[in-house]
């Protein structure tokens, strides 16, 4: 009967690991027939919040990915290389175009579009997945910036006065990672330079 | 099929000349007069925003509503909801997710943007020749102002901005904005009313 009971613990136990990744890369996003995603992002930072429009396609071996504010003004490009888990930023606007900005941008967005793969201990970063609304949420907790990805509502089959899903999040899963102690000092001044910015 | 395209776009061509500069003048004072007496506008816009890289379009639908001297209210209905209203020197960013209250002095960027916003709903920006350098294309019922920036904050944003005017009611009713990126972003007025009664209350700051 105890090993019984324990096959079925080791059961659950694989079972809830093998939930935890069936993301492809490039989810937690959701993808249309035509692989594309798009949400709206709220970005909160310690200096300020920015709300905008994010886009995401996916290839075969990479995710390229366009962030505008509502009036269309382009924040930044990139693409993310699902081999080699790099991010590439392109087209940064003038106001984000700093090294300490985007050195921050590019792991956030690693962070995020490698989750499956990453689950190690002594994380300063949660991503977390609203169930029904499809929201999702990085929280880069070393810098206390947020970002939060709702799902945007096709043009067509939006009504004329919609109210975009406030995301209720549960975490459904924390995932973690290391980060080399010899980057420790930099990602500080890293992070004092920012919250300056 | 080539052809055909050859002789549509060679008709475009023709159908567009650019002015000469006493006839650029002219048309600029004639734009600026007619925003003059501009007191009030409202219309739906299309907002098309075009990003290169991707292949892919972004459809906002929205209203917009104009009281002179400075009040200005841009919101987008569909497919997301973000409210922007400028009363005097202040202004307001409202979305699902927050609130903003800017006082527009506060930031230079801000202040040139929201500037550039208000005299494109007009056309007064035709007439700002210390932000643009103004080329404009007469077509048969249309004047394509091409503006392209002289200052450091817009030439960082923009490649230039095409304003079109309909010539008949001397109005913008359409205005892309091409930027460094090789994106584009048209916004198309429509439905524009003019001069007819805009109640004050929404461009209240909540």
């Amino acid at each position: 009967m105890k090993r019984f009971l324990l096959w079925i613990s080791l059961w659950l136990t694989a079972m809830s690991a093998a939930a935890q990744t069936v993301w492809t890369d490039g989810a937690p996003f959701v993808f249309d027939a035509e692989r594309k995603a798009r949400y709206v992002l709220y970005l909160k930072s310690p200096k300020a919040d920015v709300t905008g429009i994010s886009v995401i396609r996916r290839e075969e071996n990479r995710l390229l990915g366009s962030v505008v504010n509502e009036f269309g003004l382009k924040a930044f490009d990139f693409v993310y290389d699902t081999r080699r888990q790099r991010v590439k930023l392109l087209n940064v606007a003038a106001i984000l175009d700093k090294w300490y900005i985007r050195k921050v941008l590019k792991k956030d967005l690693r962070f995020l579009f490698s989750c499956r793969t990453k689950r190690r201990a002594g994380s300063s970063r949660t991503l977390s997945t609203g169930d029904a609304d499809g929201c999702i949420t990085l929280e880069n907790r070393r810098f206390g910036i947020t970002y939060r990805f709702t799902p945007m509502m096709p043009a067509d089959t939006v009504p004329d006065s919609p109210e975009e899903p406030v995301c209720e999040h549960r975490t459904l899963q924390t995932i973690t990672t290391n980060t080399h102690r010899a980057h420790i000092g930099k990602s500080l001044h890293a992070a004092t330079k920012f919250r300056e910015s | 099929m080539f052809c055909c395209f050859i002789f549509v776009c060679g008709m475009r061509g023709q159908e567009l000349k650019e002015v000469d500069e006493a006839r650029r003048r002219e048309i600029i004072r004639e734009v600026d007069k007619a925003a003059s007496s501009l007191k009030t506008m409202q219309c739906d816009f299309v907002q098309t925003k075009r990003l290169s890289m991707l292949n892919e379009k972004i459809i906002a639908h929205g209203k917009m509503y104009y009281l002179r001297p400075g009040l200005l209210r841009w919101e987008y209905t569909r497919p997301y909801t973000y409210t922007f209203v400028l009363n005097g020197s202040k202004v307001m960013l409202k979305s699902v997710q927050k609130k903003d209250l800017i006082d527009v002095k506060s930031s230079r960027l801000f202040q040139e943007i929201v500037r550039i916003m208000m005299n494109s709903v007009t056309g007064k920006c035709l007439s700002e020749a210390d932000d643009f350098l103004v080329t404009i294309h007469s077509g048969t019922d249309t004047w394509i102002a091409r503006l392209t920036p002289q200052k450091k904050e817009m030439k960082q944003m923009f490649r230039h901005i095409v304003l079109h005017l309909d010539r008949s009611r001397m109005l913008v009713n359409a205005v892309e904005m091409v930027e460094k990126s090789g994106d584009t972003t048209l916004i198309e007025l429509k439905n524009i009313r003019t001069n007819a009664s805009v109640d004050e209350k929404i461009f209240a700051l909540d």
